[in-house]
Formats: C-alpha cells, structure tokens, sequence
C-alpha cells in the first residue's frame, strides 16, 4: 500500500520536474539573448503604461479637452513632448495612444495568424481540391492592395474599432495563408509526419503538433514583423477616417495628423514616430529570442 | 503450412502519375507473412521495397489489390476503422534523425501514442508506461527530458522502437532499420529487435538493401527488382541455392571478410532501367547475359522449384 | 624497399567547439608506400574524414587546429607549405573522392566542363589536348563520350559516382584519398566501381588510403588496415594480420563480432556495448575502458603503449607483457 503510494508519488515528482524543466530551459535560453530581455523589458514597461494609462494622466481634462492658448508649443518642463495643433499635450496622448495602437498590432496579428494556420494548414496538408479552392480565394484577396480592401470592408461594416479590426484581420489573413502553406509543404512529407500517421493520430493533431509547430519559425518571424505593418496600417485608415476616430488618440493618427506640421512643429510626428519604432522593434527583439528559444535545437 | 497467415497482399499494385506515364513501384505482388516470423524485403533502391512497405500499412493508398490482415482486407476499411487498426501495425524508419519530431522530448514521442489512442487513459500510468518502454528498448530513464537530436543514431533509433512498441503491435515494419547506424550500434540494433520479436511474438516484415543484415534476421526472403518479386524462399535456402540470375550477382556483389576464399565475382552491366511503363516481360532482361528473346513479351510469374522456393525467370524457373 | 609516398607522423588534431576543445585525432601514424592500397577503418567520430582532410590541409581554419605531428609527402611537409604551393598539389599530386557523389559535382556545368576545368587548372595544354585526356579518362570509368555534355542530375548514382572518380584521377594523382566512396551506392552499382578503381590503380600505380566503415570493402581493396577508434589507430597491420592474425584489439575484435556473417548462421550478434567516448572529455587511461570486456585496473589509469611484431602494432595493454616476452 505505502509502496503504491510511494511510487505513485515519484510519478508525480517526475511530472512535475518536466514540466517545470522545459519551461525553465526556454527561459534560460531566452535569458542568454540580450536584445531579447531588453525587448521584453520595454513592451512590458509599454504595456504596464497602456493599462494603467487612466491613473497617470487624466484622460477627459488633458487627452482630449482641446487648449488653444497653448497650441503647437515645443517641448517643454510643463509639456514634455509639446502640444499638438489644439494644444493638447503629446505625452499624455501617446500614453493613451498605446493602448489602441499596441491592441490593434497585436490582436490582429494574433486572430490573422490562428486563421492562416488553420486555413494554410489544411491547404498545405491535405493538397488537391481544398488546396485549389483556399489558394484561388486568398489569391483573389491578395490581388487586391491590402489598404483597398480595409477600405472596402471598413466603409461596408460602418466606421468603428471592432470594424476596422474585422477589415485589417480580413486583409491579412490571406499573406498567413499562403506563407503558412509553403512552409508547411515543405515539412508535411518528412519522416516524422508519416510517422505520426502510423500511430494513428487525428489529422487536427498532426497538422497542429507535428507540421505547424515545425514551421513556427518563419511565421512567428513574420508575424512581429507584421504587428508593425498593422500598426502603421491602422494609421493610415485613422488619417482617412476610416479608423479612431478624432479626438481619440492613436499613434498612427497622430503622426498622420503632425504631417501638416512638420514645419512649425516637427515634434509632432517624431516622438510619436519613436514611441511606433521602439514598439516595433522591441516587439521584433522578442520575436527574434523566441524563435531561438522554442527551438530545441539551438540550445547553446 | 504449420503456421497462421497474419498478412496477406493480393495483387497489390501501387503506381505513381509522374509525366511520363505510370511509375510502376509496386507491380502485382503477392506476399504471405506468417505469424511470428520476419520476411525479408531484398532489393537495390528504387525498386519499390519502402513503397511496398508503406503500401502495405496503408499509409500509401495502393492503386489496387489487397491488404489481408488477420482475413480482414484494411484497404476497403473506412479511415476511422484504419486509424483503428494502425495501433496493430507498426513501422520503424530508416532516418533516425528524420522520423522522430525534433520539438518533442523522448518522453512525449513515446507517450503520444499511448495516450492519443487511448490505450491508457490514466496520464501517470501513461507516464509509467512510457518509462517502462523505454526500459524495454535500452534507454536510460535519464534521457526521457532529452530532444532527438541530443542523441546519438543509434538511441534515436531506439526511441523510433519504443514508439512502435507504445501500442502493443502484432506486426512491425522494418524500413531499413538500421542502415544509418554504425556497424557496432547496428548490431545492437538488430539484437534488440530480435529479443523483441522472440519476448512479444512479433511479427516483422524486414525491408533493407543489406544481405547479411537480411539473412541474418529473416525466417523467409523476397527478392525485389523493378517493382516486382523475382525470387521467395527459406532464408538458408535463398542462401545457399539462389536461382534467379539477378538474386545471384546480388550475392556475389557483397564484399567478403574472408580473405583467404575471395570468390570471382559476377559484376553486374548497366544499371536499373526506368520503372516507367515497363514492357511486360522480365524487367532484368536488359542486364541479364543469360536472357532469351521469351524473356520478354510475356508477364513471367513466380514458379515453385521446389519446396517453398519460388523464381520467377523464363531460363531458370522451369 | 620501395619509396615512401606518404608519412603521417603523431599527428593530432583539435576542433574549438564552444568553451570545449574535440580531441579529434590523437597522435596517428600512418606511412604508406607507393602503390599501396591503406584503408582507414572506423565508425562516425573516430576522426578518419579529419585524419584525411589535414593530409590535403583542408581544415576548416576558424576551428581545426594541427597541435603536432608531421605529414610528409614524398618527403616534404604538407603542413609547412604555403598556400600556393598545397594548391598545385591539390588535385593533381593528392586528390579526393568523396561519399557523396550528389554533392560533390556542380549541378550548373556539364561533366566536360567541370572535367576539363580540373586539368586546366594544373597544365597549360591547349583545348585539344584537354579534350583528349577528358574522352580517355571517361573511357577508363566507362561513361562514353556521347554523355560528356551532359549534366550531373542527368546520370545515375552510380554514375556520377564514375565521374567523381575520373575527376580525381584525371590528372593523374600519385596519392588518392577516398572517403567512403561507395557508401552511398546499391550492392551491385559498389561491386562495379569497386571493381573499376581496382582496376585504375593496377594501371596508374596510384596509392590510395581507402576511409571506410565496411570491412568487406576493406578486404577487397587494401594492402594494410589502420583500426581507428577515438582519433586513435588502436590496430594497425598487414591485410592478413587484421584478418587472420591472432592477437587483436579488443575493439577490433567487437567490430567483427558486430556484422552479420553470410557464411554462419549464429542468431545472436556480439556488438560492443556502450558509445564512443565524449571527444571533448576523452579518460585517462584507455580509449576503449568503458566498453571493453577485457577491462583491467591500469586501463583505467595508464595510456596503453603500442605492442609491436614486425609490421602488427596493437595499442592494449593485454598485449605489454606478450612484448617483452618475445
């Protein structure tokens, strides 16, 4: 009985150890990559200011109250970052802008990619008729320029941040479709797929378990690459009004909105410029790290 | 017979659309593989030897013909009843480095299977089980954290091993099972498939281009050329009294380690000509020195000599 | 005695991998005489490709390092010659075969091309002239003229295999290395080319150090046989002394005990159990201790010594005492 017990215990010790284990061993490898830490550092301190952005500056008195006395001022003690053309401050507006701009980046990316996966996989795996009929459409998606088609969607669905998520995931799902395809045509008849056939797995666990997770490396490269490209996407579709609308802040609208400005008041645009560059690089640090990290193979 | 038939193939044949025409890689081949015993598969690359392996577990639909496993024919089975069956029949790769997922540790590739088809459904009983296989196949337990490629050749291909064994099969394919290995991890390799096959009453279809590997571990030997069988017999038979002109420069090509009874040997012309829409006849012909205007035109088919030993040859097998 | 065409004297090779040195060949001796055939038998990691790569001077040089030893060629050092002078040998006094007959052609020229590239590249003969010496030498391999404009991926295995060997010896090497040359090919296509560089050498009176894992090939085609086993020779003799001599390394020994015999039916093999040792933390004492059934107490702390009878060199300890007796 204690013996049962015993043993049953080890299993448990056993267990937990992997778990823990392999966990640890991605962070370890993760660790050993500067950029990567760093990256994670700065978007963690990002994001920490996009959720607690209503405690630092009040959003309704200072974000969005125009103030015409102080308009187009230069960076300053009182106004940081300065003030844009109705003299609201920049600081105060790119912390509330982070919120927008870093959700849409990544929640974009995140829905695109699950849908290029999935639909990828299947063309990729199964071949034939499914694979002519998905391709034929993302061909027909992909033929038309991707801010056209947001344009399209975004005009068809009404004006609104769940629609201009809905038109950008819809323009980016057919790029993830056909890049998650060839990778996936290019792992699908190696060894180790047969194999996983032979013991007699289901179809969804073999394309999800033993291709895609062999294929992550190029899409997840892709994929933070992207966030920034959606980013500058969700500006653009602001600038035209498609998007948040004013006086929301966003990054993207903002610097579109400095342009006019960039004579008298160059701040404008830079440091709204900055805060999208150093997102999109942290973010493609991360992405870089973790590549290396999940693959097994590049343990030293 | 003495012995139960456990698989049986009638006339399968696998093609291959290429755009040239059909590619003949397995052409009409009838096979007997008794319980508990190994068949060996014999031939030089490109004559359909892995096709027909993979053929025969359906992970190859074949173009016709059948699969007779236990008197059910598995090629009319329905995919579900298919996925079914596979835990019966197994497969061990030729790679090493390419069969086993390189983002699963040896502890999950071998549990996959068990819990994937429910053989157990308790995760720490799997976990035990797993433990226990890797026991069985001679792998440190230590090692059940590692990825494949931490390994070297020869432990790979035992985790290859304790994944098919995870199911508990009856019959298992060898795809050339150890020709990636060096020759002291071969021998390891061999001997442990043969403890397993004595320990579990396997039964084994052995696929390999290697003849002294082959008769060392098969009870009955097929020569494969050109997607077709030329010769089947005993093991000891095929040996000592090979017919077919090709099982003979065969024999004759593998270099001895005796240095004092070095043989003449009989050096094949040419090379294996193309399995695209074959004429019918004998597909050695072109290479053989002893054929005849009746060696083509016709199908030959595999006559018995005598006793369990069959050749197909238009000059020979009379 | 005849002229010593190759002298390999205690060379040893280190690779930098990470914070760890590869104690890839540790202080082999090899020496061959003209028109002799040595075969270099071992399994993977025992150092036979860097054993053959430092005779040509190929190292990888951010990472192989030479720490000692000498490599003599016709009596002059490989491994103090400038770059210039080890290229002119390169391909026309030493050349190599590789395993791989895929790999080592250039997919983009045609055999002639790439053929007539090689003799351009160590003569000034006109256009004619190559092209003569291009048609004789497929001639030798058996590929015929017809062919020589085609491509590599227009030939079989066995085939390309023919052009790899008429590229190494078209230029007509006194010292040929080949590296697993029939490993990658069927049983029969192995026989015919086997058979083919047999015959080439007989002709050309070429020496050859033949790197194999097969002791059947290695019956065939040599004249001595160096066992090697952690970037050691732990055997090293004569045809007949490895074959048929009754004194054997014990890894020598497993390494017989190991292949299928055609001839017996014994059901069980007598692998050698265990692995290679790490070659970043090789032991003291003995290579081979961990998997050697005859394991004594000094294996584990004294470095064998070579025991010697004539041409016969094994390094074990079992064998010390056998020395002095005779």
């Amino acid at each position: 009985m204690t013996n049962k017990k015993n043993k049953k215990n080890k299993n448990k010790v056993l267990k937990e150890e992997k778990k823990t284990s392999q966990l640890k061993e991605i962070w370890f490898r993760l660790k050993k990559n500067k950029l990567a830490v760093m990256g994670l550092i700065i978007l963690l301190i990002l994001i920490l200011i996009a959720i607690f952005a209503d405690l630092i500056v009040d959003y309704d008195n200072v974000v969005v109250k125009t103030n015409m006395p102080e308009r187009l001022q230069p960076p300053s003690g009182k106004h940081w970052f300065g003030t844009d053309e109705f003299g609201r401050d920049i600081l105060a507006r790119i912390i509330h802008g982070s919120r927008v701009s870093l959700s849409i980046g990544v929640i974009v990316v995140a829905i695109s990619v699950f849908f290029g996966c999935l639909l990828g996989g299947i063309a990729g795996y199964y071949g034939g008729m499914i694979d002519n009929v998905i391709m034929r459409i993302a061909d027909i998606f992909l033929a038309i320029p991707a801010i056209l088609l947001t344009i399209t969607i975004v005009a068809a669905l009404g004006i609104g941040m769940t629609n201009l998520l809905i038109a950008l995931v819809i323009a980016n799902i057919p790029g993830y479709t056909r890049l998650v395809r060839a990778v996936v045509l290019s792992v699908k008849d190696v060894e180790y797929v047969e194999a996983a056939r032979a013991i007699g797995l289901r179809d969804g666990r073999i394309i999800f378990k033993h291709v895609i997770a062999n294929c992550m490396a190029p899409i997840l490269v892709n994929a933070t690459m992207s966030i920034a490209g959606t980013i500058l996407s969700a500006a653009g579709l602001s600038f035209i009004g498609l998007g948040i609308q004013p006086p929301n802040p966003e990054w993207g609208a903002m610097l579109s909105g400095g342009r006019q400005f960039l004579r008298v008041a160059p701040h404008m645009v830079i440091f709204p410029g900055i805060f999208i560059i150093i997102a999109v690089l942290m973010i493609n640090f991360v992405g870089d790290g973790l590549r290396d990290a999940l693959d097994p193979k590049l343990k030293d | 017979m003495d012995n139960k038939i456990l698989i049986k193939t009638k006339n399968l044949k696998k093609y291959f659309k290429t755009s040239a025409g059909n590619l003949h890689a397995v052409d009409n081949i009838n096979l007997n593989i008794y319980k508990g015993q190994t068949l060996g598969v014999v031939g030089e690359s490109g004559c359909g030897k892995s096709t027909l392996g993979r053929t025969v577990l359906r992970l190859l639909e074949p173009t016709s013909g059948s699969v007779i496993y236990d008197g059910k024919d598995i090629i009319k089975l329905s995919s579900n009843k298919m996925r079914k069956m596979r835990s019966k029949m197994q497969i061990i790769f030729q790679d090493p480095y390419a069969s086993l997922n390189p983002r699963m540790s040896v502890s999950e590739i071998i549990m996959e299977p068990i819990t994937f088809n429910k053989i157990i459904t308790d995760k720490k009983e799997a976990y035990k089980r797993t433990l226990e296989l890797m026991d069985i196949v001679g792998l440190a337990k230590r090692l059940r954290n590692s990825y494949p490629h931490e390994l070297d050749g020869g432990r790979r291909q035992r985790i290859g091993i304790a994944r098919a064994l995870a199911l508990n099969p009856e019959f298992i394919i060898c795809d050339e099972p150890v020709s990636a290995l060096d020759v002291s991890i071969q021998a390891q390799i061999l001997n442990l498939l043969m403890d397993l096959q004595e320990d579990m009453g396997l039964t084994y279809m052995f696929i390999t281009h290697d003849l002294s590997v082959v008769k060392h571990i098969s009870d009955e030997i097929v020569v494969m050329y050109l997607g077709k069988v030329i010769e089947r017999a005993k093991s000891d038979e095929l040996f000592e009294n090979p017919i077919h002109p090709y099982t003979k420069a065969l024999l004759s090509a593998i270099p001895v380690i005796d240095i004092d009874n070095k043989r003449e040997r009989e050096i094949l012309k040419g090379e294996v000509v193309s399995p695209i829409e074959p004429k019918p006849g004998c597909r050695f012909a072109p290479r053989c020195k002893y054929a005849v205007p009746a060696c083509s035109g016709k199908e030959l088919d595999l006559v018995e000599i005598n006793n369990g030993h069959f050749v197909s040859c238009e000059v020979f097998g009379r | 005695m005849s002229e010593k065409i190759l002298e390999i004297d205690n060379l040893t090779v280190r690779y930098k991998s990470g914070n760890a040195d590869v104690h890839a060949v540790n202080g082999i001796s090899i020496s061959l005489e003209k028109g002799k055939t040595v075969g270099i038998v071992g399994e993977t990691g025992a150092g036979k490709t860097t054993t053959s790569l430092s005779i040509m001077n190929l190292l990888p040089e951010r990472t192989g390092r030479i720490d000692s030893g000498t490599i003599k060629f016709k009596g002059k050092e490989i491994l103090d010659m400038d770059y210039e002078t080890i290229r002119s040998i390169r391909g026309k006094e030493i050349s190599m075969i590789f395993q791989d007959p895929m790999t080592s052609l250039n997919p983009i020229f045609t055999v002639h091309e790439q053929l007539s590239e090689a003799v351009r590249m160590h003569s000034n003969l006109s256009k004619e002239d190559i092209d003569t010496k291009v048609k004789n030498v497929l001639n030798m391999v058996g590929i015929s003229e017809n062919r020589m404009n085609n491509f590599p991926h227009e030939f079989s295995g066995g085939m390309k295999q023919r052009v790899v060997i008429a590229m190494a010896l078209i230029n007509e090497p006194e010292l040929l290395i080949a590296d697993e040359p029939t490993t990658a090919l069927d049983v029969t296509i192995q026989a015919q080319v086997l058979d083919l560089m047999k015959n080439l050498k007989r002709a050309l009176n070429t020496s050859m150090i033949l790197i194999t894992h097969d002791l059947g090939v290695v019956s065939e085609m040599c004249d001595e046989v160096a066992i090697m086993y952690a970037g050691q020779i732990v055997e090293y003799g004569s045809l007949r002394d490895i074959y048929k001599g009754d004194k054997h390394h014990p890894y020598t020994v497993g390494l017989f005990g190991s292949i299928p015999n055609i001839k017996d039916k014994s059901k069980r093999l007598k692998p050698i159990s265990g692995l290679l040792p790490d070659p970043t933390k090789l032991p003291v004492g003995c290579y081979f201790q961990d998997r050697c059934p005859h394991v004594m107490d000094k294996c584990r702390t004294i470095h064998p010594k070579y025991y010697i009878n004539d041409n016969h060199k094994i390094l074990c300890h079992l064998f010390e005492e056998d020395k002095h007796g005779q």
